[in-house]
């Protein structure tokens, strides 16, 4: 997506700025904004299967498609960030060496896969981290679509945090949870830290 | 694509121009409607009455639902007073503590130790802290209140860790300079530091603001009837007898638009903080 806003045709402008509308939605909204398109009788895409000619699912309230379902509303919402990053990666890269490639006779795909993914392998391995340290702590979306059900199948460790401590009100119980997250977070930022604390020392 | 694109002046590629032409308008077509489908939806199903609720296409068009929001009893003024007052007085407090924080943890020769434990402490899931500060707040009888709520919105190692990125540009001469002149300490922060740093300063408070906006986690949690924020009002039409939809999509689109003009207003900043964000 980013690739194709960074090239230059009429109203590359206007489309970057389209990328970036689901980023002002409020995630709470965008979360009911989904439950309702996955909704069985109303929802847009059962309406549009049906068009087709294909029976509709109830995709919020099937074990076997409700992670994904989430998960496609995860994506959704994070596209424009992902876009913003990745979009201010490539406008830093330096065009002369791509224009370069071009003279020596290399397609698009050959400089994408040899000279722009290289190149912005730093970016993209950051903006997979700064992704994945937040999908750890994702809470609303799961929370507003589904409560954790159907029976349980979309629990994710945050919302099994809340529903224990403050719809069971078990406090013991959902602290223990909470505890267990920040040893886990705690284990896996290590690696991280150690990263950015050390990177200018090994580059040098 | 690439090179098609600035090559199109050349003959002689006609076919292949073609070709990446169609591709690009192809995934031009799939980027809008992976993007628009759904804001489409919003707003046709927050304008059709309960009857056409869900048609793919409007057939009539009513604003009763966003005139309902604003009559009677359980208007939405509340809920935007709220919003506005804990994001604004969040991203002030945290403007005022986080930035002299920064500063301290980039010139202080130990202060590499103390940005270590902030980073830890920015990698945790705010889940973890969740109970800790639902206990704090009732035992000071802040729940529920814009002051509790504010409180717990304060994300300090954010700020600082993102502050120190910019701090750390500054190259520590201009201070020495400015010590020679006979500035004192703090005219040297006020007067040099920080109109330096500006650009750094507003890309805080925007993701701070943006944050506590959109924040739902605690909201739910830390809030029941008076300290209401946008996030918890909308999640609060879908109950368990049903869901509310047109109002639900209403007043999502009333919380979109602080965020549009926000976002028209400092889209650059935005830009440029994440380049810095990413770089630390």
């Amino acid at each position: 997506m980013a690739l194709l806003c960074n090239e230059k045709f009429p109203g590359a402008k206007l489309l970057s700025g389209i990328i970036l509308i689901p980023m002002l939605l409020i995630p709470t909204s965008a979360a009911t904004l989904w439950q309702f398109m996955y909704h069985p009788s109303l929802g847009i895409f059962n309406k549009l299967l049906k068009l087709i000619g294909l029976s509709g699912k109830a995709w919020l309230s099937e074990t076997s498609t409700v992670l994904s379902a989430i998960i496609f509303t995860d994506i959704w919402s994070w596209t424009p960030w992902m876009f913003l990053i990745l979009y201010a990666g490539l406008q830093s890269l330096n065009e002369s060496i791509l224009e370069a490639a071009k003279v020596e006779g290399a397609t698009y795909l050959q400089s994408l896969w040899y000279m722009i993914i290289p190149m912005m392998k730093e970016i993209i391995f950051t903006a997979l981290l700064l992704k994945g340290i937040s999908t750890f702590s994702t809470f609303g979306y799961v929370q507003v679509m589904t409560q954790g059900g159907p029976g349980g199948a979309s629990h994710i460790l945050s919302t099994y945090v809340y529903k224990m401590s403050f719809m069971l009100l078990d406090y013991g119980k959902g602290s223990a949870y909470a505890i267990i997250v920040l040893v886990l977070s705690i284990i896996l930022s290590i690696p991280i830290v150690i990263y950015v604390l050390y990177r200018s020392r090994w580059e040098k | 694509m690439f090179c098609i694109d600035r090559d199109g002046k050349n003959k002689g590629i006609n076919n292949i121009m073609k070709k990446g032409k169609l591709i690009l308008v192809i995934s031009i077509g799939f980027v809008l409607l992976w993007t628009l489908l759904p804001i489409y939806c919003l707003i046709i199903n927050s304008l059709s009455p309960i009857s056409t609720l869900g048609s793919l296409f409007p057939q009539t068009i009513t604003f009763e639902y966003y005139t309902q929001l604003f009559r009677g009893s359980g208007t939405i003024y509340n809920v935007v007073v709220n919003s506005f007052i804990v994001s604004i007085v969040t991203v002030i407090i945290t403007i005022l503590i986080g930035v002299p924080g920064g500063y301290g943890v980039s010139r202080w020769t130990k202060g590499k130790y103390i940005f270590t434990g902030l980073f830890i402490l920015r990698m945790i899931p705010p889940i973890s802290f969740l109970i800790p500060w639902f206990f704090i707040l009732w035992k000071l009888n802040l729940l529920d209140t814009r002051i509790g709520l504010i409180i717990a919105y304060v994300r300090l190692p954010f700020t600082i860790v993102l502050m120190k990125g910019f701090f750390d540009s500054i190259p520590i001469e201009l201070e020495e300079a400015a010590k020679i002149d006979g500035a004192t300490f703090f005219q040297t922060f006020l007067k040099i530091i920080v109109p330096l740093s500006l650009n750094g300063v507003v890309v805080v408070a925007l993701f701070t603001f943006i944050h506590s906006y959109f924040e739902f986690m605690y909201a739910v949690v830390l809030t029941r009837v008076n300290a209401k924020t946008f996030s918890v009002y909308i999640a609060g039409f879908s109950t368990e007898h049903g869901v509310q939809y047109q109002s639900m999509l209403a007043t999502s689109f009333i919380g979109m638009i602080p965020m549009i003009l926000l976002y028209t207003f400092f889209q650059k900043y935005i830009v440029s903080g994440l380049k810095v964000g990413l770089d630390k």
